[in-house]
């Protein structure tokens, strides 16, 4: 019956506890709304809040608990970081590793963020109608709720040149999300991992990125796993042929297992003048094990702006994210910055 | 030529000859021309003398004091006109003046900074030729009409006007440069919003799972790959005349050099090289 | 089928801009909801705004392309394979999705005196899926285990085989390279590698598809959240199953 499933993520009666289980971590503004029955100034009313954090949150706690005791996972690091790092590469455990994730990228959006005081923002909390999509958007130079720690505004003019084209950047990379998903200013060490020694990492830049459905944005642990799948079947390609090959068959055998096994082995047979696909450059470049800081977070699905800003809301909604965003937490998060010796630009 | 006028002033005419007798009957059309008259005017008019400062008519200058008295207390007047006055001719009396509009001018302006914008194909079909009727350009997307250079020009027009109308308030009219650059910016805004929504769903879907057969830059590549290969074939034979003038003692050198030897080709490579690429 | 999801055509020449089809229950649906399913406004959110949203973006994306005057579901399948049209495409395949989605529903009361045809039933029996209460918690349970936003759909094959397809995000089941029914946001295991490759050769092929689906339900969270809260997906899902008027889908599986 289909209606078990949902009941028996609640009542884990039978299972010993073998370990720790976790629980919905405390943010204290959301806290305080809550006991005072209060609205998230400029952002959520009190009822979205207690949907998205309360209901939702303990939700995904109580899930995350039932599939670490249905997948029998003893090891419970009380860090959820240390958690999805230890679970990524494990696919059998791709629910845990979910469920953590997005309960960590729920509660580092809902961290950035403070009530505002800004009657604008406020006055923006209502329900849209179709014409807000035709809206022109703003082009000022200057907005509300600018970060104000100089140092951090010098990073970020040095990463995107200036405030307001990295918050056109940050908030149309959250409008172009179309499903679940975060946008994050991150930042970046200008070395990947294996170069220099860990405990030295050097960030000198911001990024903007984006995680869909349960993503996870500190992506040094991927590096590359489709492009790891595939060298690990070559391998076993390699292999297999060696062993045939040890076996004395004769070469044409060889060749047409080769070809079974790895379909795109044209690839490496090109001639020195063709060039590679975008793909192949994208797999070589883009995920070297670069070590990643997440500074803030923005949850762009539906759900956050679906209840208090309606269907056509999501605009406004993260208009009021940004006059939300808690710099001084941001300022806190971030890591010290190293100035490059030499700047190429 | 003559202004030809006989085909608008049907009605008056054959008025006149019903008057006149030599018509006896209404022609079937008559009541209709009458009460339904041609919309516009296509009488060719001579502009020159309707214009805002015209060219004066020759003929009104007969007969009028002169400007410059040669001799005291004696008034002269003009009896004939000058070889200058009598220059008109028609097709300087009927030319059409030129129609200056500021949108031409923005135009003008907004395609020469923005020149690959006239790479986008535009779609000239209207319902009913009014299609700007529909439009509002108090926010600059619109239902009807894709975002490009008009939409600038247009808004550029409307927030001009906007801005004079507020003219009560504290607010400074807007000038001509300020309005556009308004606009343009404006533009930019929703041009990166349209980029930025295209790449991240493009990401999004791959990162669930969807496999496309060839991206923009792959296919960009191949079709130049098909040039670069005629190129090569072309710059072989290229090379092998030129070093030939050069006086053919110097011996063949380089990488071109090996497959020489062998092509020995009449016809020209560009175009058995172009057969083959269509 | 395609007669019943697609608009009226403008005529050939004429501009045009996309509209929210109107559903053949609509007066009473925005007066009393779909009872048993949703509140006249979770209908009017989930239906008329969230369609008209779709809409009006999709006229924004084409107005004065070649896309201008086709239906969604044209645009969909033009748009499909171009990596720099997603963004049209998710418009296009949502509002071709959430149409398809509402011409199965009705009101409880309607909905439970129809039954799903023998012939379906028939078919159903060929995978394994003995009554339709088998069949019931497969579907819902895919639909229930899906993370994130998506559809899931029952499609016929070519060979007229049934199966259940989940489609994550703006996936569509006329094309196989645009199904997403992986996720490879978490750890990528080596069956869906494989899954992958696979579909990787297929597009390389060219391969045509010719599935086409059966019977859909909306998982996206503008279509619960409202009457249902952000965590009531599956009181979402249950309901949704009641109110399924067979007599539609019925129709749409093919048959002499």
């Amino acid at each position: 019956m289909f209606k078990l499933v949902g009941a028996s993520r609640l009542a884990p009666v039978l299972i010993q506890k073998r370990a720790i289980s976790y629980t919905l971590p405390a943010i204290k503004t959301l806290d305080n709304l809550r006991s005072s029955e209060k609205e998230f100034k400029g952002l959520f009313s009190n009822s979205t809040v207690n949907e998205l954090w309360y209901k939702r949150g303990t939700y995904l706690v109580e899930s995350l608990n039932q599939l670490l005791e249905d997948n029998n996972v003893t090891e419970r690091p009380s860090d959820l970081n240390q958690l999805i790092k230890m679970t990524f590469n494990k696919p059998d455990l791709y629910g845990v590793h979910s469920y953590a994730s997005m309960l960590y990228n729920l509660q580092f959006y809902l961290e950035s963020l403070k009530p505002t005081v800004d009657e604008a923002s406020n006055r923006r909390v209502k329900q849209y109608g179709p014409e807000e999509l035709l809206k022109t958007p703003l082009i000022a130079e200057t907005y509300n709720n600018e970060p104000t720690d100089p140092e951090l505004r010098d990073w970020i003019n040095y990463s995107f040149g200036s405030v307001a084209e990295f918050r056109t950047l940050l908030l149309n990379s959250a409008k172009g999300i179309k499903g679940d998903g975060s946008v994050w200013l991150v930042a970046q060490a200008s070395y990947s991992d294996s170069t220099v020694h860990k405990d030295e990492n050097q960030y000198n830049t911001l990024a903007v990125m984006n995680t869909y459905n349960a993503g996870f944005v500190n992506d040094s642990i991927r590096s590359g796993q489709v492009t790891k799948l595939q060298q690990q079947k070559e391998a076993k390609g390699e292999f297999l042929r060696k062993q045939e090959a040890d076996e004395g068959k004769d070469t044409t055998t060889t060749t047409t297992i080769d070809a079974k096994v790895t379909p795109d082995s044209t690839s490496n047979s090109k001639n020195g003048l063709e060039l590679g696909s975008v793909e192949e450059a994208e797999a070589a470049a883009l995920f070297m094990d670069r070590r990643i800081i997440p500074l803030v977070a923005i949850d762009a699905s539906p759900r956050n702006y679906i209840l208090d800003y309606g269907v056509f809301g999501k605009q406004p909604y993260l208009d009021n994210v940004w006059d939300c965003i808690d710099w001084s937490i941001v300022s806190e998060r971030a890591p010290k910055r190293t100035k490059p010796a030499v700047d190429f630009f | 030529m003559k202004l030809q006028t006989g085909a608008t002033s049907v009605l008056e005419r054959t008025s006149h000859y019903l008057k006149a007798g030599s018509l006896r009957e209404r022609p079937a059309w008559f009541n209709v021309v009458g009460s339904n008259p041609p919309m516009t005017d296509l009488t060719k008019k001579a502009k020159l003398f309707q214009a805002e400062n015209p060219r004066k008519d020759p003929g009104e200058s007969i007969y009028q004091k002169k400007n410059r008295q040669y001799h005291f207390n004696k008034v002269q007047y003009k009896t004939r006109t000058s070889s200058v006055d009598r220059k008109h001719r028609h097709d300087v009396v009927s030319k059409l003046p030129k129609l200056n509009f500021l949108e031409d001018q923005l135009r003008d302006v907004f395609y020469h900074q923005h020149p690959w914008e006239f790479a986008r194909p535009k779609v000239l079909v209207e319902n009913e030729g009014n299609d700007n009727d529909t439009c509002n350009w108090s926010h600059m997307l619109q239902l009807s009409k894709p975002l490009d250079g008009e939409s600038v020009v247009q808004r550029t027009l409307w927030l001009l006007k906007d801005s004079k109308k507020q003219k009560g308030e504290a607010s400074q009219p807007l000038s001509l440069f300020e309005a556009y650059d308004k606009a343009r910016f404006e533009f930019y805004r929703l041009r990166m919003d349209e980029e930025m929504s295209s790449t991240v769903s493009k990401e999004e879907s791959t990162m669930l799972g969807t496999v496309f057969n060839t991206t923009h830059l792959d296919w960009g590549v191949a079709q130049e790959q098909q040039f670069v290969d005629v190129w090569a074939q072309v710059a072989t034979e290229q090379t092998q005349i030129y070093e030939a003038q050069r006086g053919g003692k110097m011996a063949s050198h380089g990488s071109m050099g090996a497959e020489e030897d062998e092509a020995v080709n009449d016809s020209s490579a560009w175009v058995a090289a172009e057969e083959k690429v269509e | 089928m395609f007669s019943t999801v697609r608009t009226a055509l403008p005529r050939r020449g004429l501009r045009a801009l996309h509209q929210v089809p109107k559903l053949a229950q609509n007066e009473h649906f925005s007066v009393n909801g779909i009872q048993g399913l949703y509140s006249s406004q979770g209908y009017t959110k989930s239906w008329l705004d969230y369609q008209k949203y779709l809409t009006i973006n999709l006229s924004l994306q084409t107005t004065g392309t070649e896309n201008e005057l086709r239906t969604p579901y044209q645009i969909l399948l033009h748009t499909a394979k171009q990596t720099t049209e997603q963004h049209t495409y998710h418009f296009a395949s949502q509002a071709h999705n959430n149409h398809f989605c509402f011409q199965q529903l009705t009101d409880k009361s309607l909905a439970s005196k129809t039954r799903p045809s023998r012939y379906l039933m028939e078919r159903l029996a060929d995978q394994d899926f003995a009554t339709l209460e088998d069949f019931r918690e497969e579907f819902l349970l895919a639909a229930d285990s899906m993370l994130g936003q998506g559809w899931v759909f029952l499609v016929e094959r070519p060979d007229k085989s049934l199966k259940i397809l989940r489609c994550h995000n703006d996936g569509t089941p006329y094309y196989y390279g645009k199904n997403q029914s992986l996720d490879l946001n978490g750890a990528v295991d080596e069956a869906s590698f494989e899954v992958l490759n696979d579909l990787k050769a297929k597009v390389k092929a060219g391969e045509k598809d010719f599935t086409l689906p059966i019977l859909g339900i909306n998982c996206w969270e503008y279509a619960y959240v409202h009457d249902y809260g952000v965590t009531g997906k599956a009181d979402y899902l249950a309901n949704f199953w009641d109110c399924i008027n067979w007599d539609v889908v019925n129709k749409r599986l093919f048959q002499l």
